[in-house]
């Protein structure tokens, strides 16, 4: 019974700490933050195709990065892209940033900052949604990704994610 | 005087598909300073970004243009902090080609054109190749 407790309380900690999360928290189980091992083949979790009245958008996302100026601090920043079709002149955007988090119950990928916005189309200065995290220690490295979701505001459309690339890079959240 | 910098810029590049990701494309960016002698000096090579779709799907490359990719390219090397107001961190780009044996100050780069450079692999599929 406590066995079944103990996988239980697992299993729970593990669905908890996946959620995207505004808030940053490292997991209850001690752990620590691991670089992203570069032999594992990434597998991204999709959505199917969206349909969003006659609107055809992208959302984008670049690599996470070490910012250009102090602090240092992880950072990725999302926009979206009017393909065609008549689309609002803005959309939500969200976008998170995680680090690769490896404790008991193994490794995975956990949200340490998040933004969100409503911003026009084609990005551009301020009209990218930032994640940022200053970095506790730059003396290791440490798994990184960010995704994003678009939300066009009063249109109906499901979300689904874009991942970035994952980045190794000396930085602990 | 060989070194002096004549121009700044970006190059964009094609990644490999991610296995089983149908519905986004990765590019890298790295940033470089021209020489006059024609040289370019690679500054950095550690940025990139991920186009996917957000609602019908289909062909990655639908709507994809030189113009379109290069705005993309440009959302990518903008300053951190959008409040600065620069299309570029000048003082970062400036120590990174200081760091690599280039005499340029921030104020040089500021005053030369930004040129977006795709390689033949990313034209041919924005073609459709």
């Amino acid at each position: 019974m406590r066995r079944t407790l103990a996988v239980a309380c697992g299993a729970a900690l593990a669905l908890l700490v996946a959620l995207p999360s505004s808030a940053l928290s490292k997991p209850a189980a001690a752990g620590h933050f691991a670089a992203y091992p570069t032999d594992l083949v990434s597998t991204m979790a999709e959505s199917g195709p969206i349909t969003a009245g006659s609107c055809t958008y992208k959302q984008a996302i670049d690599d996470p990065h070490i910012s250009s100026t102090a602090p240092a601090a992880a950072s990725v920043h999302g926009w979206w892209l009017r393909v065609s079709g008549t689309c609002p002149s803005k959309a939500n955007v969200d976008t998170y940033l995680q680090g690769y988090w490896c404790d008991i119950y193994g490794c995975r990928w956990i949200t340490v900052a998040s933004g969100s916005a409503d911003v026009f189309a084609g990005g551009g200065s301020g009209n990218r949604v930032t994640a940022r995290r200053t970095c506790s220690s730059t003396s290791k490295t440490v798994g990184w990704r960010g995704f994003v979701d678009v939300d066009l505001i009063g249109v109906s459309d499901p979300s689904g994610y874009t991942y970035s690339a994952i980045r190794n890079l000396a930085c602990v959240p | 005087m060989p070194d002096r910098v004549v121009g700044v810029g970006a190059i964009c590049g094609l990644r490999p598909r991610r296995e089983g990701d149908e519905r986004s494309r990765s590019f890298s960016v790295s940033e470089f300073v021209t020489l006059e002698d024609g040289r370019r000096v690679i500054l950095h090579e550690d940025r990139g970004f991920t186009i996917g779709w957000g609602s019908s799907g289909g062909d990655i490359r639908t709507g994809e243009t030189p113009e379109s990719m290069t705005r993309n390219v440009l959302n990518v090397v903008l300053p951190d902090d959008d409040e600065s107001g620069e299309a570029h961190p000048w003082s970062w780009l400036a120590d990174l080609a200081r760091a690599r044996g280039v005499d340029v100050t921030a104020d040089d780069l500021r005053g030369l054109p930004y040129e977006v450079v795709f390689t033949d692999e990313l034209r041919r599929w924005m073609a459709g190749d």
